[in-house]
């Protein structure tokens, strides 16, 4: 089992980000992604970050998320400080409070629909029979309900799309998380998967989306751009 | 029993001291071996002539028993007849007295062989007592060679087999690299990956070795049918016991594990980010 996770805050931002750096080192010296970036990330809301490739878009959102930690300054998740996790609780934390999404799905090719949705709430120890039933009620929510014993190579675009975002919801977040998530998707396809995003901050998530987009940004309540690693 | 082993050592082509012939004379009886029966063609009640050498001179004598005699592993090689006559005939026939090479020597229940051996070697008679298990040491020390070869054989072939099932792992691992970056943003533990990591490659060695146990079981079916036609012995050449296969099975697993966690290690100890090729 993974670590324990502290009670969520009362109501306000759920992701506090001050002033935060984030350094990487490369072989030719260390890269600044991020240069005093401070945001907050609030429930029913929609936030869309914007900016050109390799303006420090997605290492907001993995700093958001806590997959990275900041390199000076501090991100807090629903009142906890990432830079004082250990990396079992920031995985605990995810397991439970944050979804993702990614522009190429990232589903397990070997694993139906439904088992891809399923992985999570296994992890999280969600009892088998309640888990297979919110599954199903997931898949059928994105519109998927027919889809349930497909394989990922089975599906189209759009579809995989779906089955990421229902397993991001599998183990009910406060915050979803996504990474160019029309990025591979046709113009069509890419709206509707928008709508739902919207759909589902409006249901009360906290939805940040990282994107190229500006239609998808257009759904967004709240738009950020980014340039250089700072919000401008 | 008043029989005495008699071995003529000589193959049964090159074999002019003993021949088969089929006749109603009531001649003395002597014994022969199954083995040495086939050999001849002939069986129970068959008269043969026998000779100390091609020369002559030959005598007849009646099979009166066909025995099987114990099989002993350092005389499978060698072609010969052995019969047994009775000790007159024996003196007879070689045209020398009584006369031993050997005696065997059965001790009661309780008597340790080696006191026994070691107060008849005290005695100034003039020959050397040994215990059965010294005449085996003595008459085993080419298995011991062999047994050492196939210590070796099994050691290089472990070594191959971890090295191979190592390479398996390593480019599953690569395979795998995208989907645990995938399951640790997901949110599960490095642990639960690296148990998975290790089931998977203990699964995969436990598999291999299942399959490996098949086919040494089809081989060594194979070698004992056909050294047991070539040799025309019930021996047993090749056996896969209880504790080769439980001890085969374990260093797969084991190796299986090893390769699991070295896999493991590499993939878990990268940021999960960088898994996901960013």
């Amino acid at each position: 089992m993974t670590a324990e996770v502290a009670p969520v805050r009362a109501p306000g931002a759920v992701i506090e980000a001050r002033d935060v750096t984030k350094d990487y080192r490369m072989p030719g010296g260390a890269v600044r992604a991020l240069r005093g970036v401070s945001l907050d990330v609030e429930p029913n809301r929609c936030l869309a970050i914007l900016g050109p490739s390799g303006c420090g878009k997605s290492t907001l959102l993995h700093v958001l998320g806590g997959v990275d930690v900041p390199t000076a300054g501090a991100v807090t998740i629903l009142g906890r400080r990432t830079s004082a996790m250990s990396d079992a609780a920031l995985a605990a934390l995810r397991l439970r409070h944050i979804g993702f999404v990614f522009q190429r799905f990232f589903l397990l090719p070997m694993l139906t629909a439904e088992e891809n949705v399923l992985l999570p709430m296994i992890e999280a120890g969600v009892p088998a029979g309640e888990r297979r039933a919110r599954a199903r009620a997931l898949l059928a929510r994105v519109g998927l309900a027919a889809r349930l014993r497909h394989r990922p190579g089975e599906l189209s675009g759009g579809e995989m799309q779906r089955v990421a975002i229902a397993r991001a919801l599998a183990n009910r977040p406060r915050i979803l998380l996504a990474d160019e998530p029309t990025g591979e998707l046709d113009e069509a396809t890419g709206r509707e998967i928008g709508t739902l995003l919207r759909e589902l901050s409006a249901e009360g998530l906290a939805v940040v989306v990282v994107t190229h987009n500006p239609e998808l940004a257009a759904l967004a309540g709240r738009q950020v751009r980014m340039k250089d690693g700072v919000i401008t | 029993m008043g029989w005495l082993v008699a071995a003529l050592a000589a193959g049964l082509a090159a074999q002019p001291g003993l021949a088969a012939r089929r006749g109603p004379e009531p001649p003395p009886s002597l014994a022969l071996t199954d083995r040495a029966a086939r050999l001849l063609g002939v069986r129970q009640g068959d008269v043969v002539e026998v000779a100390r050498t091609a020369a002559g001179p030959w005598r007849a004598f009646r099979v009166a028993h066909v025995y099987q005699p114990p099989e002993y592993p350092t005389e499978i090689s060698r072609t010969r007849v052995d019969l047994r006559l009775h000790l007159t005939d024996l003196e007879a026939l070689d045209g020398a007295g009584d006369s031993v090479d050997s005696v065997v020597v059965r001790v009661r229940p309780g008597v340790r062989p080696e006191e026994v051996a070691a107060r008849l070697n005290t005695l100034p008679l003039g020959f050397r007592a040994y215990t059965s298990d010294e005449v085996a040491a003595q008459g085993s020390s080419t298995f011991e060679v062999i047994a050492r070869f196939h210590r070796a054989i099994s050691v290089v072939t472990l070594l191959a087999s971890s090295i191979f099932l190592l390479t398996i792992m390593t480019l599953r691992g690569e395979e795998l690299r995208r989907h645990v970056g995938v399951m640790r943003l997901v949110g599960i533990s490095r642990r639960s990956i690296a148990v998975s990591l290790l089931l998977i490659a203990a699964a995969v060695a436990a598999a291999g070795s299942l399959a490996g146990v098949g086919l040494g079981y089809a081989l060594s079916a194979a070698i004992n049918l056909y050294y047991r036609r070539l040799f025309d012995t019930p021996l047993v050449f090749s056996a896969i016991t209880w504790p080769v296969l439980a001890e085969a099975v374990g260093l797969s697993v084991l190796i299986g594990l090893a390769a699991g966690a070295a896999t493991a290690w590499r993939l878990l100890r990268r940021p999960a980010r960088e898994q996901l090729g960013r």
